[in-house]
Order: structure tokens, then C-alpha cells, then sequence
């Protein structure tokens, strides 16, 4: 298999949206007929590509991918999503509607369609229509954590952060080790000023991450300002209304916590110029 | 270069487990073998000699290390290190919830069209 297919393989499994790699990684294979190499998983390619096409704006690409997944798999639902996709892309927003609706007509549990009338709700700007689509959706299909993930990030664009907050709990509980939910978790305690709550959660990501930067600068921010409030006194602050002074760990553990943090991240940039290095540490005031 | 010597080693450590599977075989046989010569001549004592044993075991050695060495790449069985594998990116990244009708088609307009030679 050739090296561009491989790397296409990579970006397809890591889920990232890289457009504009795939298709230059894919225009040779397409020009010279060289994508059958891929076998069996040359439609996830043509998928890969269409979507990558609708979002770079070539909708002739698009649309000629479309027609060989249409001779290929003619009545199939994932290939009518794909036209309710291109319809999206070219501005017939009611068009896709009417496409979706047919799909969910004909199979009431298809998960990608309803998912699609989420994001086409989304596109429009009607968020909290989004919302309220979204929680009956996911009244239905309480383990689809990318819906789970999605809402939270709904709530997150409307400044709800306890219920996105919620929502991330939601994730936590269906993939516990996974450090980047925990990393989302707790930066959204922080900036609700749930400062016990996001210290712990900190801890959690940099315990299933080794040195995990973001982590550490986090450990430090959370540390340092439950510091700050309860040396000015519990209860004054209007931060402190957010968490219970009680539930946080005793100073000593918090200077140490700090400390630790400074240390491990003063260690992770030695290996860094000293460009670099400067503006940590003038951030960490050393 | 890299890749071609690691598919040799490869090739060289599946061919030594299929001889230490032959080998295995041999052993069984043998000591079939010598199961019915013990028989025939009526020895009271059925355990095997020595070598037969030898023979099986060593050969399983080596077929375990040669099939272990010549499956492929070995990869980290920790979840930490299968987390690294992906970004930040990648994670948050809800595809089927992305939408379409974004400034993307601006951004890169004067690319020349692809066009599709179907196979």
C-alpha cells in the first residue's frame, strides 16, 4: 500500500478534520486511479475525500466522488447522509433536512441521521433548539459519548458551564482513563471557580499522563488561587462561594502541590531554547 | 533500508519457528516410535529418553521466541501509550456532528480542480 493511503488511514482513525491534507494526499491517488490499491477500504477513502472536499469548498471533487459511491452502493442510507452533507455544504440547508427526515422515515434508530438534524440545527445558529434535540436524543442513547461531548460543547458555547459540566461527567464515566475528559473536566470546574473539584481533576490527568503540561500549569493556577482565597480570609472572597474551603487539601499539600508543579514543568522545558524557557519561567516567577 | 532488513528478520524468524515446528513433529513421532519398539520387545519402564524430551521442549522454545519475533510490530500495552497516539484534536473532534457551511471554500480558492479518472 502506497505511503499517501497509509497517512490517509491515519488521519481517518484519528478522527481529526485535516481537509486540506487529505486532499493533496489524495489528488495523485484520484488522478491516476491509484486508490484501488487500497482494497476493501477504498470507500471509507471516497468518504474520507467527499467530506474532506465539502470542507475545503471543492464540490466538483465532491461531487464526482459521490457519483462513484452512488453507482457503487445505490440505495444505501450512509451514501443519501453524503448528499444531505453536500447539500449542507452548498447552502440548501432545507434540502438535507428533507433528506435526513426521509432516512429517519425509514429507520426511526438511525443514528447518523439524527445526529446530522443536530449538527444541521447547529449550523443554522439555533443552539438551544440543538440542546433540546440533543438531550431527547440522548434520553434514547445515553452511551454515545461523541453526543455527550457534543452537548457539552453546546453548553459551553452558551456560557452553561454546570451542565456542561455534567455533560463531561457523562464522558468521564463511560472512558475513566482517558486524560484529555479529565483535562476538559477540569477547566471547566476552574472557570466556575469549583477550584477543589478542578484541583483533583488535574491531578487525575497528569496521574494518567505523564507529564502532562497543560495538567501541571493547571495543578499551579488551582493551587496557587485556593491559596490566595484562603489566605485572605474564607468567606470574603466572592470566589470562595464556589467551593467549600473544607473540601480542598490543607495548605502545607497546596504549597507542595505547587511547588511539585513548578518543578516538573521548570524540568519538561530544559530541553527547550531559551526563548522559551524565559517566558515559562517569568510566568512561574522563579 | 530499515523496514527492509525488519521484513527480512521477519521472513528469517517465521522460517526458524516452521523448522522448530517440524522439529516438534520429529520429536512426537520418535517417541510413537519408541513407545511401540518398547512394547514390542516387552521393557517394563515407558518413560522416554532423554533426547526425545529434550528435542520437544527446546523445540518449543524456539518456536515461541521465533513466532513472537516474527508476528510484527510489538506495541505498548499500556493505555498511556496508546493515548499518545492521539491528539487533542482529534479527541474533541465530534465528526459526526461537524458542520459544513463554514469560510472553508474561501480559504483556499484558486486550487485547481482534481479531476477523477475512475477505475
Amino acid at each position: 500500500m502506497s505511503s499517501s493511503l497509509k497517512l490517509l488511514a491515519e488521519i481517518r482513525q484519528s478522527s481529526e478534520r485535516r481537509p486540506f491534507e487529505v486532499l493533496k494526499l489524495s489528488e495523485p491517488l484520484l488522478n491516476k486511479g491509484s486508490i484501488s490499491q487500497a482494497g476493501d477500504d477504498v470507500w471509507l477513502v471516497y468518504e474520507q475525500v467527499f467530506i474532506a472536499a465539502i470542507d475545503e469548498g471543492e464540490i466538483d471533487v465532491a461531487k464526482a466522488v459521490l457519483e462513484i459511491l452512488h453507482k457503487r452502493f445505490g440505495g444505501s442510507q450512509r451514501v443519501k447522509r453524503l448528499y444531505g452533507m453536500i447539500n449542507e455544504a452548498v447552502g440548501y440547508p432545507d434540502e438535507a433536512k428533507k433528506l435526513y427526515d426521509e432516512m429517519l422515515e425509514k429507520d426511526a434508530t438511525n443514528v447518523l441521521a439524527s445526529k446530522r438534524l443536530i449538527a444541521l440545527l447547529k449550523s443554522q445558529g439555533q443552539y438551544s433548539i440543538a440542546i433540546q434535540e440533543l438531550v431527547s436524543y440522548l434520553d434514547t442513547h445515553g452511551n454515545d459519548f461523541e453526543a455527550w461531548l457534543e452537548l457539552a460543547h453546546l453548553y459551553l458555547a452558551n456560557h452553561l458551564y454546570a451542565q456542561a459540566a455534567f455533560c463531561l461527567e457523562e464522558v468521564i464515566l463511560q472512558q475513566p482513563a482517558n486524560h484529555y475528559f479529565h483535562l476538559c473536566y477540569a477547566e471547566v470546574n476552574y472557570t466556575m471557580g469549583c477550584l477543589d473539584i478542578a484541583l483533583k481533576e488535574y491531578l487525575r490527568v497528569v496521574e494518567l499522563s505523564t507529564d502532562n503540561v497543560r495538567g501541571f500549569y493547571g495543578i499551579k493556577l488551582a493551587a496557587d488561587r485556593i491559596l490566595d482565597i484562603t489566605s485572605h480570609g474564607a468567606g470574603k472572597s466572592r470566589d470562595s462561594s464556589h467551593f467549600k474551603v473544607e473540601n480542598a487539601p490543607q495548605k502545607a499539600t497546596l504549597e507542595r502541590l505547587s511547588q511539585l508543579a513548578t518543578e516538573r514543568l521548570v524540568a519538561i522545558y530544559s530541553g527547550t531554547n531559551d526563548a522559551t524557557k524565559k517566558t515559562v519561567e517569568a510566568w512561574l516567577k522563579l | 533500508m530499515s523496514s527492509s532488513n525488519d521484513s527480512g528478520a521477519k521472513l528469517i524468524s517465521k522460517g526458524i519457528a516452521v523448522v522448530a515446528f517440524l522439529f516438534m513433529l520429529h520429536s512426537g513421532y520418535s517417541a510413537r516410535e519408541y513407545l511401540l519398539y518398547s512394547k514390542s520387545i516387552g521393557r517394563q519402564d515407558p518413560s522416554l529418553p532423554i533426547d526425545i524430551v529434550l528435542e520437544c521442549l527446546g523445540a518449543l522454545a524456539v518456536m515461541t521466541i521465533a513466532v513472537v519475533l516474527g508476528v510484527g510490530e510489538l506495541r505498548p500495552i499500556s493505555y498511556e501509550a496508546e493515548m499518545k497516539r492521539y491528539s487533542v484534536d482529534g479527541i474533541y473532534s465530534r465528526p459526526s456532528f461537524q458542520v459544513f457551511n463554514h469560510r472553508g471554500r474561501f480559504l483556499h480558492p484558486l486550487k485547481p480542480a482534481v479531476a477523477i479518472t475512475e477505475k
